[in-house]
Parts: C-alpha cells; structure tokens; sequence
C-alpha cells in the first residue's frame, strides 16, 4: 500500500474516531462549553472573520486538490495529442534516404501496431506477380533518379531480377517526365514509337549498372492511367503516376514513424530496443512522443507540487489567523482569566473554555469550508478546462464533469480542525502559566526573564540536538553505508534546532536573529547540495525568523525613510517603533505576506518559463507546419492523395498513423463495404471455399451477391478506364487458379444481368493495405478483415517543402487554399497554421497563467483577514494611547495614518521577503524543471509589479476601517478606556 | 482674546451622558472664570463631574448645550480640527495614569507634542531636554516607561504638557497613582511652574494637599458648583447648612478674588 493511501485510509479511521472524543468531551463539559459559546456571541466581527478565514482556507486546500487531479488528465491528453500517434521515428543517423523494405520487418515485431512511411520522390518499382512467374512490370520512374533506381525484385523469390523473362528489349536514352523519348543513331533525341526498342540502365544487387532493353508496346496516357498490363509487358510509368496509381509501393524513405500498440505502452523501452536490433545500427530510433510525456509528466507533476503547496500556504496562513485571533483573544481577557481563577477555575477549566471557542472555529470553518471547496472546485475545472481549447476541433477525451475524490474532502476537515488546534496551541499554553495577579492588574508586565533553571533546561537540549544531529549526518555514510539524502534535511534541522536553542539558552535577546541565521543558512545549504522543496520552505520561514530579529533596525531604516516627507515624522517614528515592540504579532502578520506573495512570484516565474518551454516544445514536435481536421473524418490515405497532389509539400501523415481507406461491399460470401460515393477502390473479400473444386483447378462460376440495383452501380463508378476488371489477390488467385488476362469465375448479379470480370492484375495480398484506387480488388476474406478499412481520420499534419522552387518556403496559406479547393467541400475541412498555434497556446499560457495567479490570490484572502484582525485588536489595545494622541494635537487624518502606515509598513516587509524569497523559490523550481525540458528562468517583473500594487491595497484594505473607526472615538472616551 | 485676564470662562455649560434609555445629567448649568496664572483646585466625590468638566474646557468633550471660552474664543463651536489645533498650541494635559506611549522614551514621548505641532526637529529635541531636566528627570530622558518610577513617569506626563508651551495645563488627578512623598514631589513642581512661568493650572484632585496650595478651590456637586473659594482654608469654615442649601442649585457662587 502506498504511503499516500495508507494516509488517507487512516484519516477516514480517525476522524470518526476524534469526532466521537470530542463528543464525549463536550457533553462531560457542558458548562463550560456553554462558557464558550457565550464568549463566542461576543466580538462577532472578529470571531465570523476567524471563521471565513478556516473556511477559506479549507476550501482553497479541498478546490485546489480536486482541480488538480481533474486538470492533470486534461493536459496529459493535450501532450498526447500534439505530438500524434507517433510512438517511434527511424531514420538514418546521417539523414539520408533508407529503403522502405525494412518496413515488412518492422511490422513484425512484436508491440508494433502499424509502421509507414514518410514518403520521398525516389525511384521505385512495382511488380506484379502470380506466383509462378512475374506476370507484369511497372516501372515507376523519377526523373531525377533515372540512373539509379533500385533493384528489380521478383516477389516470389525476393532475388534481384537480372533478366526480365517476358517481353522484349527496349532501348531508352532518356525518360520524360510526359512520355519516352529514345535517341537516334546521332544522339538525336526523338520521341519513341510503338515498336522501338528502349534501353533502361539499372543498378542490380550487387551494385553493377546495367542495361535492358525492352520494346515499347504501348505508351501510358499521360496521366499515368495504364490501359492493359499484359502478361509479360513491362511498363513504364512515371513515378507520380505509380504513387498515384500504386501507393504501396517500394522505395526509399526518409523516416518511417511507427505506432506501437497501446497494450504495450508500459513497455515502450522493450519494443523500442526490438526496434534497433531490427534496423541495424545504421538507423536511429526516436521515442519522441514518450519523451515529451515523460518531459511534461514532470511539468505537470510540478505543476501539480506547486497547486498543493498553493493549498498547504493557505492552511498555514489559517493557523497564522488562529494563532492572531487566539492570542489577542487571551491578552484582551487576562483580566477575564484573572477573575475566573480567583473565583475557583482551575488552570484545565480555563484552558478548556478557550479550547473550545478554538474548536469551534475549527470545525465550523471546516465544516463548511469543505462544500465551498467542491463548489469552488467545479468552478476552477470549468476555468481550466476552457482555457484547454486548441484551435482545431480534435475529438480528444473530453471531462466528464469533475470527479471528486472523498479522501480531499476528509483531508479538508481533518486538516482544518487539526491546524485551527495547532494554531491555538501555544496562545492556549500561555494560559496555564498565567499568574493571577498579574492578570487581575491592568498594566502588569507579563514578560519575565527566563529563569536559570529554563536556560540550563535550552542548553541542555539544543546541546543533545546538535550532538546527534551532527552524529547523524557525518556518522551514518560511514558506519552503516546509507543513503542519506532524504533525512539529511531532517538532520540538518536538527542541528539547526539544537544551535538555536543553545544560543537562547545563553543569551535570549539574540534568540530570534540566531534562530533566523541558521534556519537561512540550513536552508541556503540544502538548497544548493540537496534542492528539495523542504529546504526552500526552510529558507523562507527562515528569512522571516531573521527579519523578526532584526525588527527594529528594519523599523529604523522605514522611520528613516518615511520620516524624511514633511508631517509624517512623528508617525513613522510612532509606527516603526509599535511594529517593533509587537514582535510576534508583526512576525505573524508579514510572515503570512511573505510566503502568499513569494508563491505568486514563484509560479509567474514558472508560468513564464513553462511558457517558452511549451513552445519550444510545439516548435520542435509539432507534425507539421500545417494542420488540417475534419468532423466528419476522412480515409487516411487522404495524406498520401495530399502528398502527390499538391505541390510544396514535403510529407503528410494523419493522427491514426498510415492506415488507407478503402471501399468494401456487404454480401453473401463475402463483404463489401462502401467508403463513400466517390470511391478510391472496391474491395471485395472472398471466401473461396464457396467456389467448389478450386484446388483441382475446376472452376465452377458463382453468382453471388449483393443484388441490388445500388450495389451494381458502384462498379460503374469505379475511376479506371477497364469496365469489368479486377484485381485479385495473388492466393485468390492460386486457389481460383487465375491469371492476368482471364476472366475470374467471381460474377456480379443484378436483376438478372451477370457481371463477369477480368484480371488486370495479381497483387501480393499484404499489399492490399493500400488497395489500387479506382479499381475493384478481390481478396480472400480472412485477410479482409486485417487492414482495418473501417478506420478514419479526424486529423492531417502537413510538412511543407521549405527548399520549394528555387529555395523559396512555400505559404502554408497557398497549400491550405489548394488543398481545400479540391477536398475540402467533401471532408469539410478545416486548416491551423504552426504559427497560429504557438500563437493560440502563447494566450492560452497566459490564462492558464492567469488562473494560477488566482488559486495564489487567493490564499492572499486570508493574509488579508489576519492583517484585518491585526489592525482591529492594535485599535482595541491602543484606544487610550490613541486618545492621548488626539489630546496633544494629532488629528483625526494623523490617527489614520498612523494605523494605515503600520500596516503599510508590515506589508512592505511581507511583499520584500516574498520577492526575494520567491525569486529564489522561482529559480529553483525552473532550474529542476530543467532536467527534463527547456526551462529557462526569467524574472516575473510584471508579476512583481502586479504583486506589489495587491499587496499595497491589501495593507489600506485591511486596516483602513479601523482606522476609521478609531479616528472617530471621542478623545475624554478613549481615554476613559481601560482595556 | 483675553478679557479681564479670564483664560477660561464657562456659560451654562451642561453635559448629559445617555446609558441606554437613561440620561444622566453630568455637568448642569456650570459657571466659571479661570484667570491667567491661577492655580485652580476642583475637588468633589466620584461621579461628580470634575472630569467631565476638565475634559469639556480641554476640547476633548462637546458640551451639551452651554459654551466653553479659551482666551476669549468659543470652543464649542469649533471643527474637531480646529479643537485639536488649539490643544495643541495652547492646551497641556496631564492625566492620573500618565497615559506615556508605551514604545517611546521619556525624551520621545516630550518631543511628540512639539512634532506635531511642526516645532523643528533640532528647537523640539533641545526643548524636550529643557524640560526633562527642569523636572528632574536628566539622567533618565532615555528610559522607556517602563522603565520609569510611577513619579518618574508623572514627572514626564508634566514636561510633555508643557512642551509647547501652552497657557493652561489640565491635570486630572496628578498624585493619584502615586505614593504621598512623590505627590508632594509633583505637586511642589506643578506650583513651580505656574509661579515662574505664569502657567494656568487647572487641577482635579482628591488630594487635600494639593488643595492647601491652590488660588482658588471649587467644589462640584452632582454636577453643580457648590463652592468656589480662594483658599483651601475657607472651605473648611463652610457649615452644614451652605452645603445643604447647594441642593438643588443651578448657578454659581461669585468669586471671591
């Protein structure tokens, strides 16, 4: 079981375990609950901003823990869709063109779902065989490669064809791209006739160039279309045409992208090493799309760290707003306290009245906070998932709704009741100590010197701390071998601990500045040798503890500062030295701004930097440069159509990998199935033990069906110049013992009228993947069902040729504008440049931005209400003296600049500290997000801006009304006041 | 302006505090000339309204109806601002619990006055030391209240009222958080300064001691003035039946100086 789940199955268990203790307590105390609650009618603004501060609190921690589950899922889905199906790339480590043969290998290998190429302009040759004999030849030729095709291969037997045994020689000089020409005696060139004979140089195996000659039989129309492939002819075509007429087609590729299947996705690294032994060493195996998960898991798992400590500084600055309203609570009624022990409560009885008015908080604010927390949470889903929107419509797996996970909901509670208890704790304890008489007088100090007793007590221990801390860490490498690095920061604390507690022992007035020297230097340490996010937290508790100590230099230099504009003297000398005075509380107030703030400038530093590092990411893995979607989805091989058709274009490939389309037909017998009205082929599979005696070569003609008026009509459709003809697989073929030129005994019926067919051709079975568009194939029916064909694509990436015509790029918007003048009434199409992309996820960056900038705000809410409480109980306690104020001739703007200048000042602490703290907060998280991708740290002085103008309203915010307030009281009423 | 040497004069000047549906009748009808450089003692049980009266002269209290004169100047009408001006410049309080900024030093709390009254910083600081000496208090003008003796923070409240040196000082109950050999300390230097710098006292107090000392005694009644003697001397001739006659009475002796 994991740690996570073992935590939260043991928060389920406790907590109806602790709710049945508290019951049973409250119900042994019921007077004195009675107490608390009486207590609590008073001072109702403070007690229900207490409360709105919990339930703020636990409604941050519950929304951003459900958000962030539900947001992972969506941008997981996003990587996966910008980077495609494509699970591997080969290629060649030097760049260049490879043969496609090594397809055939690839596909199999175990874990591969389909592999295809990226295909280039090269030579490429196409046989057509029956088995015994090659039947036919199509030559496809590329010009420009004319004297360097690749072998001739037989099917049957894969050896390189060195003579061709049917046809006669021709003679050709040289090949156009719109006919043959051949050259005469004198070197002449003249267009070839029917009857020449030509000569074609090839490259057999081996490496040799030579020569064949064949009599030109026949020339092919210009557009490629073959009119008859004749037993024994060889035809030369030019290579467009063969790609055009012949997809699958061998030749040379420059990278061939593979899709693994899903079963194996666990296991990626294995199918990639089957990968490269199948390849050789000359071919280099790219996981591009697992890499990038991997890259952006670890972003969004940061991503995530920084939403649960976004969640975590709220819970802190809940027990910050406890501990305020706690200890202000208790100093404002030590007379109260004073009263109650005199009259006969025990220390336990008092204890316990404030304990249960800080319960109260708790579970109330808890209570509550939790079901704003699932509200919160659907609103902060809806947010992020709407920023989630790409500008083409790719169907990818859209949230269901928002799935709440209990356990956050039981954490929220928990959490909440425990930290409002933590919060409390030490305000509680003073409560014991407490002496009566103290209490019961007015202006009683209540500060008292450690005893000698104490000090030798902090000695003692802060001596064992660092004794065993210091053991620890230098001693446990050695002795037992282990690996400390994730206690090292426990250790580390633990020595800090100690020196701290030494140093308080001895001389308690530098406590503070020691305990913030080595809390910083603890964590500067760790942050360099073990950068976790302990060690940072560490480094910023650690800064506020030091600025704690050093309070009334700090108030010096602000008294300094403020004190220098004409009529604010006495205020700057007045609120730098009350700043100063109230160690703890001041402490307690900036602190919270600290830490708020250095988390907003922490994630706009990691925003701006995730923000380059995404599109660099979508520059570099992004297919294509062009982008084309359909709705209503397309036949795959519409990529290959793009590819020959339109000029500039440098590759296509579809999100569902190289799978052609193909028409097929329901029937008896067999199956069929249309694609669409404007069909590419016809693809019928037979099952040819319907045909009797096949293998003794009888053949028995069939009439089959479909019989349909309809049906019969696709035959006519079909977009080749042969009515009537067909091509048959090569083991059809055999078993119906067939062969090009004869009819086949498969017949076509409708309404009386018997179709027969006649074999153009006999294609290897296999490659009826890429069935012969505009022709109707016939193939066994057990292999029908392998290609697939009912697969469609919703989305196209397009390379476009950067070194088009003269070294010019081509336009995307001209390939767009071709591409959609021919296709795109039929598929509906729609077109996003790269460029629009990076634009569009720039702004959705910025949002997304934008939405983390308000989940760290907001935690801002509750720093505000603790300033807010702050500001409230230093009016309260400071009446009589604001009442003097006023009688020796401070007017009423005076007293409300006092207060606003007070909380201005703690303000200006907190937002120093945060910047600083968050740079470094900031700096570390991008330079660990750097390890996996392209992270680069850049200051977030817009952040820093914004930051500053909300903490400024904030500091005038929260003490503005109580300003005003107190700037109201009568000074004979202030000073009647007596606490 | 001021008239006939009068400092202070009340009219009519009357005070009812609302607790709830109650009104109650602080100050009825007050009556009063206060010249310059007297030293003038108010005595009378709690709840009398002495300090109601202290605070209605000093401008920290609106009077109910009735008016309040400062060197001729009707306070009583004037903006919460204009008030805090004129206890500024002309204005000294000293109160029973001192009322010392706790986070300030005696030399600070002294120099405050003179900071917000737009003294410069250099003329403030060495009148403050001016002052913290003249009350004894030389060797110990760094000290935070704290730090101080009841007497010793007194003595600070003292030099503070007199930082910008106003023309009357408002003392409510000065000796009356401390102990008598201080009390008379304080008393002796209060009758200091208002012999050598002619300032106007104006004293509420329980202390008879205080009282043996002053120009001019005033004894307030249930809101009332019931005597208003020169001397501490003659109030003790007073028989039962001038006080029993006090009963019900709205106006105010004459004075007798």
């Amino acid at each position: 079981m994991q740690l996570e789940t073992l935590g939260a199955n043991l928060i389920v268990l406790i907590i109806p375990l602790i709710i049945g203790i508290i019951a049973v307590l409250l119900w042994k105390d019921k007077r004195l609950v009675k107490m608390a609650f009486r207590n609590l009618r008073r001072r109702k603004v403070r007690n229900f901003l207490t409360v709105v501060g919990v339930m703020a609190s636990v409604s941050l921690y519950v929304a951003f823990n459900i958000a962030s589950d539900n947001t992972y899922q969506i941008v997981y889905n996003l990587v996966e869709l910008l980077g495609g199906n494509v699970d591997f790339e080969i290629s060649r480590v030097d760049g260049e063109p490879f043969d496609e043969d090594i397809l055939e290998d690839i596909l199999q290998i175990e874990g591969v779902k389909t592999a295809s190429p990226r295909i280039q302009r090269y030579c490429v040759i196409w046989v057509f065989a029956d088995g015994n004999s090659t039947a036919a030849t199509v030559v496809g030729i590329d010009p420009k490669y004319d004297n360097e095709f690749g072998d001739l291969f037989d099917y049957n037997t894969s050896e390189p064809i060195n003579d061709l045994v049917v046809g006669k020689d021709a003679i050709v000089s040289e090949l156009l791209m719109e006919g043959i020409t051949r050259a005469t005696e004198d070197g002449e060139l003249v267009n070839a006739t029917v009857g020449d004979n030509l000569k074609l140089k090839y490259r057999a195996s081996g490496g040799d160039v030579k020569t064949k000659h064949w009599n030109l039989a026949a020339f092919a129309e210009v557009t490629g279309k073959v009119r008859q492939v004749g037993w024994g002819s060889c035809v030369f075509i030019t290579l467009d045409s063969a790609q055009q007429f012949f997809p699958k087609c061998k030749g040379k590729v420059d990278t061939i992208v593979v899709e693994m299947d899903p079963a194996y996705e666990n296991k990626w690294q294995e199918v990639q090493q089957r990968i490269k032994e199948v390849v050789g060493e000359d071919l280099e195996v790219f996981a591009p799309k697992q890499t990038n998960l991997e890259a952006n898991q670890a972003v969004i798992s940061f991503i995530q760290l920084g939403i649960f400590f976004a969640g975590a500084a709220t819970l802190l600055a809940m027990v910050f707003l406890i501990f305020n309203t706690a200890n202000m609570t208790i100093a404002e009624r030590k007379y109260e306290i004073g009263v109650l022990r005199s009259t006969g409560f025990k220390k336990r009885h008092v204890f316990k009245i404030f304990l249960y008015e800080i319960l109260a908080f708790g579970i109330a604010g808890s209570a509550i906070g939790v079901f704003a927390g699932i509200w919160l949470s659907n609103g902060l889903s809806w947010y992020f998932k709407t920023l989630i929107q790409l500008p083409i419509d790719v169907p990818f797996e859209e949230m269901k709704g928002v799935s709440i996970n209990s356990a956050y909901l039981m954490e929220g509670f928990f959490y909440g009741v425990i930290f409002t208890l933590l919060g409390g704790l030490y305000p509680l304890l003073s409560i014991t100590n407490l002496n009566i008489i103290n209490a019961l007088r007015p202006e009683a100090r209540t500060s008292e010197k450690l005893t000698l007793k104490y000090r030798l007590q902090w000695i003692t221990g802060g001596s064992i701390l660092l004794g065993v801390g210091m053991s620890l860490i230098f001693a446990l490498p050695f002795v037992l071998g282990l690996e400390i690095s994730f206690l090292s920061s426990v250790f580390l604390l633990m020595i800090a601990t100690g020196i701290i507690l030494i140093v308080g022992g001895l001389k308690r007035r530098y406590l503070t500045i020691a305990a913030g020297v080595v809390l910083l230097a603890v964590g500067l340490f760790d942050v360099f040798f073990g950068g976790s996010i302990i060690s940072i937290f560490v480094l910023m508790i650690g800064s506020i503890v030091f600025t704690a100590g050093i309070l009334r230099g700090v108030g010096g230099a602000f008294d300094f500062i403020i004190g220098r504009i004409p009529g604010l003297k006495y205020v700057s000398n007045l609120a730098s030295k009350n700043i100063a005075r109230k160690r703890t509380r001041s402490t307690l107030t900036f602190g919270i701004f600290t830490i708020c703030l250095a988390l907003v400038i922490a994630i706009a530093s990691i925003m701006t930097a995730l923000e380059v590092g995404i599109l660099d990411f979508v520059d570099q893995n992004l297919e294509g440069d062009l982008i084309v979607s359909t709705n209503i989805g397309a036949p795959p091989n519409l990529s290959g159509n793009i590819t020959r058709n339109i000029e500039g274009i440098h590759w296509a490939n579809t999100s569902e990998g190289m799978v052609p389309a193909c028409t097929i037909l329901e029937g008896a017998g067999a199956r069929f199935e249309l694609w669409d009205e404007d069909y590419d082929s016809l693809l019928m599979g037979i099952n040819s033990t319907n045909y009797a005696v096949v293998n003794e070569k009888t053949l028995q003609p069939k009439i089959i069906e479909p019989n349909d008026t309809d049906t019969f009509k696709l035959f006519k459709r079909l977009k080749n110049p042969h009515e009537n003809a067909c091509i048959i697989s090569d083991r059809l073929a055999y078993e119906l013992n067939v062969k090009v030129g004869q009819k086949t005994p498969i017949k076509i019926t409708t309404h009386g009228n018997i179709t027969e067919f006649k074999v153009i051709g006999i294609m290897h079975e296999d490659l009826f993947g890429y069935p012969q568009p505009g022709y109707f194939c016939l193939i066994d029916i057990d292999r029908f069902y392998d290609f697939g064909f009912d697969k469609t694509a919703h989305t196209f990436f397009i390379k476009l040729d950067q070194h088009y015509m003269n070294g010019t790029a081509v336009d995307p918007q001209v390939v767009a504008d071709h591409i959609n003048e021919r296709w795109g009434d039929e598929y509906k199409l729609d077109f996003v440049m790269k460029e629009d992309i990076k634009q569009d996820i720039h702004e959705q960056v910025q949002q997304i931005g934008a939405f983390f900038n308000i989940i760290t705000y907001s935690s801002i809410i509750v720093g505000l209400l603790v300033l807010a409480t702050t500001m409230i109980k230093i009016v309260s306690e400071r009446r009589r003296e604001i009442g003097l104020l006023r009688t020796i001739g401070i007017k009423k703007q005076g007293v409300i600049m006092l207060i606003l200048s007070e909380s201005i000042f703690l303000d200006l602490i907190g937002l120093l500290l945060g910047i600083i703290d968050g740079y470094i907060l900031g700096y570390t998280f991008v330079q660990a997000l750097g390890d996996v991708g392209p992270m680069q740290f850049i200051m977030p002085w817009d952040a820093i801006g914004q930051t500053t103008v909300v903490a400024l309203a904030i500091a005038v915010i929260g003490a503005l009304f109580p300003a005003w307030k107190a700037s109201r009281i009568p000074p004979a009423e202030s000073l009647r006041y007596t606490g | 302006m001021i008239e006939n040497g009068v400092i202070v004069e009340t009219v009519d000047l009357c005070k009812n505090y609302h607790l709830g549906d109650v009104t109650v009748p602080a100050l009825q009808g007050i009556n009063l000339k206060v010249k310059k450089g007297e030293f003038i003692v108010i005595m009378g049980p709690s709840g009398s309204g002495k300090s109601t009266l202290l605070n209605m002269i000093g401008g920290l209290d609106n009077p109910t109806s009735g008016k309040v004169y400062i060197s001729g100047q009707d306070i009583s009408r004037l903006s919460d601002g204009a008030l805090t001006e004129l206890r500024a410049q002309e204005i000294g309080f000293i109160f029973q619990f001192y009322n010392l900024v706790p986070v300030l030093t005696a030399f600070e709390n002294v120099e405050l006055p003179m900071m917000v009254n737009g003294i410069s910083e250099k003329e403030g600081k060495k009148r403050a030391k001016e002052l913290l000496e003249m009350v004894g208090l030389a060797d110990r003008m760094h000290h935070r209240p704290d730090e101080l003796s009841g007497g010793q923070r007194q003595r600070v409240s003292i030099a503070r009222a007199l930082a910008n040196k106003p023309s009357i000082v408002l003392a409510d109950e000065p000796t009356g958080d401390v102990d008598t050999k201080t009390g008379d300390e304080i008393l002796e230097l209060m009758h200091d300064l208002n012999k050598n710098m002619g300032v106007t006292f104006i004293v509420i107090t329980h202390d008879p001691a205080i009282a043996e000392h002053c120009d001019r005694l005033i004894r307030i009644i249930d809101g009332q003035i019931a005597t208003d003697k020169p001397n501490v001397h003659e109030i003790l001739s007073i028989t039962d039946e001038e006080l029993k006659a006090f009963k019900g009475f709205t106006g105010y002796i004459s004075d007798s100086g």
